[in-house]
């Protein structure tokens, strides 16, 4: 599905990604863990092309096209999620809006047809129930005036309406507290399917207790350093990320 | 002899010299004191024609020597002439534009002229042109309120005003009243003066539609007098030619626990100025003034708001916001005035636009004059462009770039909106936001 090999990424003229290779197929998790300024948030940003973020060597394949030449939004309609670790407060345009408009893009762009009135609300209370998301909250702008727990949960909520074939989840943890990780988490776990998988970057572990990873990565100075099994994050979690510094 | 109207149907005028700042000579003194341009008009009329003309003739054009067009840039309209016409237009009225609305009242006004066979379902209210108008009562409110050695297009205004609409309204009126103000260009100047009066206990909705084809240049003055627990939601589009210069200027007077609630739309023309001049004469009166703009290309609009707060408690608000695209210029000065004796006052402005291209520019002057001392009195303003991690976040989604700032103006400007309590005016607005940044 996501085929990454010897990636190099500079941002602001400085080497951030320094070689990454990286493989994930249909239905698996992946965790990438490291130390601060590993280069986690860049790698996310590099997959979904945020502008800033240069490539200067190596390639991205996402569901057998090569994506670097593409926009955002084209990434997107591949099929490409990001979940925000910093979820942007937009007030004035409504969630529900706002997932109606992406919606209809990414049909648009896959050709399809736009989806009706009925089938959003459908979907949009199924979804919203599962998580138990307010549905008054969906009818505010986005994320205006939310707390961190609910900004990552509508983050959820918004990956479950757009059905992502990959979705990357740029430290979903950072900020919560317990009883919001849990929840975040179990939203994360009953999207989980055969044909979707999960890029899970955690400065923690402590988010892999809840989101069970399959491959774990350690990612340090802009290289994967190791890959193991979800074993690795609990070693991590004891000695730290010293031997992978400097 | 240039000044020879009797032969000529058009002549070219003052505008002109005046914009050139030339001294206007005798020969137009005699010319505008003939008065078969209203024959019918009063003595009063006549005297507030030559003041105007007097002041205009010594102030010369408006520059940013005057504090009130510090921002102002009217090298446009310097270059542009234009004619004056005391003749009606011909016109094919097939031409005029559809109702902004189903079910309302339709006042015409053509050139700056009253035109009754075009207006209809007007019985419930009293409409009469004001060159035909019998109005002693209605005199003191129609003569200019300002210091017109400052305010030069208001002199200008009161010198050549040929015409306008007096709408009486003394009772509550539930159909609304829309205005139509259609030039029809030919490089005509237009004047028009107007008064909208409300009676005790009255209420009305009245909308305002400029529009126009070609270069002209409109000025007008309307005065607005409201009456004890009257209520009057005033909503303008001014949708003027993209060639127009358009220059208006509302004078409101409240009296005793009214209401005046206004919106102005503003994307027409090339060079516009819309001044709103509020008194709250008497206690507990509301005042909301509200607006959008949208400008692109090389327009320039101007907003001058002063709010007068004269008696204890009274509250008032000035709530703006615009998008400015291209080479295009917006200036806002919005002032409150508090009295000595204007307690309990709750009043505040503020002003937001986006700043849509590098080369778009927008100046601000909030002014708060207060001098009471229990009062609540607020302002605020912002100038800024679009937040990129939001464009991000919306294509992140799947948005395509433009869309994602489309749906982020729109929002906006949106929330400018909110004043407006008249539904199907507000969802009329939102409708021409998107149409313009579709554009």
């Amino acid at each position: 599905m996501l085929k990454i090999k010897n990636l190099h990424a500079e941002v602001g003229g400085k080497e951030v990604l320094k070689g990454i290779d990286l493989e994930i197929n249909a239905g698996e998790v992946h965790a990438i863990m490291g130390p601060n300024g590993a280069g986690k948030s860049t790698l996310s940003y590099v997959l979904s092309g945020r502008e800033g973020y240069k490539v200067t060597e190596g390639s991205v394949e996402f569901m057998g096209k090569n994506i670097l030449d593409m926009k955002v939004d084209e990434r997107a309609a591949l099929g490409m999620f990001l979940a925000f670790q910093y979820p942007v407060e937009i007030p004035g345009v409504t969630t529900v809006n706002f997932l109606k408009t992406a919606i209809n893009s990414i049909r648009k762009k896959r050709g399809e047809e736009e989806i009706t009135p009925i089938e959003f609300l459908t979907m949009q209370k199924e979804k919203a129930t599962k998580l138990g998301m307010d549905m008054d909250m969906l009818k505010r702008g986005i994320n205006f005036g939310f707390s961190g727990g609910e900004k990552k949960r509508n983050e959820i909520f918004q990956m479950a309406m757009l059905a992502p074939k990959l979705a990357i989840l740029d430290e979903t943890d950072s900020g919560l507290d317990i009883d919001a990780l849990k929840i975040v988490a179990e939203g994360v776990n009953f999207q989980r399917s055969p044909e979707r998988s999960f890029l899970v970057i955690t400065h923690y572990q402590r988010l892999l207790d809840y989101i069970k990873p399959d491959i774990v990565h350690v990612l340090a100075d802009g290289k994967i350093r190791k890959t193991g099994g979800a074993g690795l994050a609990l070693e991590l979690e004891e000695k730290g990320y010293a031997e992978f510094n400097g | 002899m240039l000044w020879n109207w009797k032969k000529k149907d058009t002549l070219n005028l003052m505008a002109k010299d005046f914009l050139q700042k030339k001294t206007v000579n005798a020969e137009s003194l005699i010319w505008l004191r003939d008065t078969s341009l209203l024959p019918k008009a009063a003595d009063w009329i006549k005297a507030m024609r030559e003041t105007g003309y007097e002041s205009f003739s010594e102030t010369v054009m408006p520059s940013f020597k005057l504090e009130d067009w510090k921002y102002s840039n009217l090298r446009k309209l310097r270059n542009a002439e234009f004619s004056y016409s005391a003749e009606k237009t011909k016109f094919d009225v097939k031409l005029l534009p559809q109702n902004l609305l189903d079910n309302t009242k339709r006042i015409v006004v053509i050139d700056g002229k009253y035109c009754h066979d075009l207006s209809n379902n007007i019985k419930e209210i009293t409409v009469t042109s004001l060159a035909e108008a019998n109005i002693p009562d209605m005199e003191q409110y129609l003569v200019t309120v300002g210091d017109l050695d400052k305010e030069p297009m208001k002199a200008l205004n009161s010198a050549y005003m040929q015409d306008g609409v007096v709408i009486k309204i003394e009772k509550n009126i539930a159909e609304p009243i829309e205005v139509l103000f259609y030039n029809t260009g030919n490089n005509k100047a237009i004047y028009t003066r107007n008064l909208y009066w409300m009676s005790k206990d009255s209420s009305a909705t009245i909308i305002e539609n400029y529009a126009g084809k070609g270069v002209y240049f409109f000025n007008s003055y309307t005065a607005i007098v409201q009456h004890e627990k009257s209520q009057l939601k005033l909503y303008r589009f001014e949708k003027e030619s993209p060639e127009a210069f358009h220059f208006s200027s509302i004078n409101i007077q409240q009296h005793n626990s009214s209401i005046f609630e206004s919106f102005t739309y503003a994307e027409g023309g090339i060079v516009a100025r819309t001044e709103y001049k509020s008194e709250l004469v008497d206690k507990n009166s509301e005042n909301k003034i509200g607006g959008l703009y949208l400008l692109n290309g090389d327009q320039i609009h101007d907003f001058k708001i002063v709010t007068q707060h004269l008696e204890p408690e009274c509250k008032s608000s000035q709530h703006f916001r615009g998008a400015l695209d291209g080479h295009s210029q917006a200036n806002l000065q919005g002032k409150i005035y508090v009295a000595r004796n204007a307690q309990k006052t709750d009043a505040y402005q503020i002003n937001r636009s986006i700043l849509l291209s590098k080369d778009a520019k927008m100046n601000v002057k909030p002014e708060l004059e207060i001098y009471a001392d229990d009062v609540k009195c607020g302002h605020g303003a912002s100038s800024g462009q679009l937040d990129k991690n939001a464009i991000f976040y919306m294509q992140s989604r799947g948005i395509e770039e433009q869309d994602a700032k489309s749906l982020l103006v729109q929002s906006f400007l949106n929330e400018a909106l909110e004043q407006v309590s008249f539904a199907p005016v507000k969802e009329l607005y939102e409708s021409m936001v998107v149409k313009w940044l579709k554009k």
